[in-house]
């Protein structure tokens, strides 16, 4: 009976080590967790005269502070740049919106237009300083919208190929992200 | 009450006679003359009989063009023995860049029967203001970019005349531009 009481209190004594220790690792995970994750990147397929592609993918932020990702870079490529893809009415000049277009290359001359039918919006990119992702929120970089334009590529890329991508946050930390080429 | 019945035939009717009939011829838009990916003089009205689907673009474009370009694939597929009365032509705007032979390079990736069109920017220009479309060349001194083209993005539809005949706004699905296509392959001439 003795000997059966003592198996019982180890046995207990077992599962609430267990329990411990399964609630510290999960503290500890927990605190390792990143405030901002990567998911679902993708490059596309550079066009075969081009050694320049684009970088999608969504970015979430788990904490309760905004972020932003200020730069981005990748052995696979010489330079990153954060772009965004908008559409502009020709008549909102551009760069009213204070972003760096600038239409002085060319003069008017490098511009055609026609009055009627009314004038169509046009498809711009414009690098922009940093991609906000919303305290407990995220934001999805996809086409037409805001992308990762990735300059130079050492090699070329084949569908199902992985390139690995650093983005760095205004906070100094940085998010490993591994893109997959289709 | 009994009226209803032989009204709504009626109106259905119309309706459907109306959809091929009335397809408008828009007024912009006309023949042109450039050089295309094979570095030969191009012609539109070497197209007659076709329907023609035309859009401006530029091959270093990271986003739209391909975007444009995976779409009418699409639009081929669906449109099966009909594609081969099809013809796309993509129009470069960014013609320091896009030689015939890089237009030829980048739009064999894509299933679509287009023919991809240079020139002068003169000749080129010449096209834009037909088409009532437009773009802008927009220095990038500090991106690797160097410069981007902003252009509109619609999509032309014409008819076996050259006529304009549809404008797909960018935002135009699969479906829309299928449907479209059909309609210009059964409007009258």
């Amino acid at each position: 009976m003795k000997i059966r009481t003592v198996q019982l209190f180890s046995f207990a004594f077992v599962v609430a080590a267990f329990v411990v220790a399964a609630f510290v690792f999960a503290g500890v995970v927990a605190a390792q967790e990143p405030a901002v994750v990567a998911h679902d990147a993708w490059v596309r397929v550079p066009a075969p005269s081009k050694m320049d592609t684009a970088l999608y993918l969504v970015l979430e932020n788990h904490s309760s502070q905004p972020k932003a990702v200020v730069s981005a870079s990748s052995d696979a490529a010489a330079k990153l740049e954060l772009h965004e893809m908008k559409m502009v009415k020709k008549d909102d000049s551009m760069g009213k919106s204070g972003d760096s277009m600038d239409k002085s290359m060319g003069g008017s001359d490098s511009s055609m237009s026609m009055d009627k039918p009314a004038s169509q919006p046009m498809m711009t990119m414009t690098p922009v300083s940093k991609i906000e992702i919303p305290a407990n929120g995220k934001v999805t970089l996809a086409p037409n919208g805001l992308h990762i334009m990735m300059f130079g590529l050492k090699s070329r890329p084949a569908a199902g190929d992985k390139i690995n991508v650093t983005l760095k946050l205004d906070d100094g930390s940085t998010v490993p992200v591994v893109a997959i080429v289709k | 009450m009994k009226s209803w019945p032989r009204l709504a035939a009626l109106l259905l009717l119309l309706a459907t006679g109306c959809r091929h009939a009335q397809l408008p011829v828009l007024p912009i838009g006309g023949d042109f003359g450039l050089t295309d990916f094979n570095d030969q003089r191009f012609e539109l009205s070497s197209l007659r009989g076709k329907a023609v689907l035309i859009f401006f673009g530029y091959t270093s474009c990271p986003d739209v063009c391909p975007t444009t370009l995976s779409k009418l694939s699409s639009v081929y597929k669906r449109l099966g023995a009909d594609s081969q009365r099809v013809r796309t032509l993509y129009i470069t705007v960014d013609p320091g860049r896009d030689t015939p032979t890089v237009l030829k390079e980048d739009l064999s990736t894509f299933q679509v029967d287009a023919i991809g069109l240079t020139g002068t920017k003169a000749e080129i220009d010449k096209v834009v203001k037909l088409y009532g479309a437009s773009y802008e060349i927009v220095p990038l001194p500090d991106s690797a970019a160097k410069y981007t083209v902003a252009h509109s993005t619609t999509l032309y539809g014409l008819d076996a005349e050259g006529r304009t005949r549809i404008l797909f706004p960018y935002e135009a699905s699969i479906d829309d531009i299928v449907d479209g296509v059909k309609e210009i392959l059964d409007s009258r001439t």
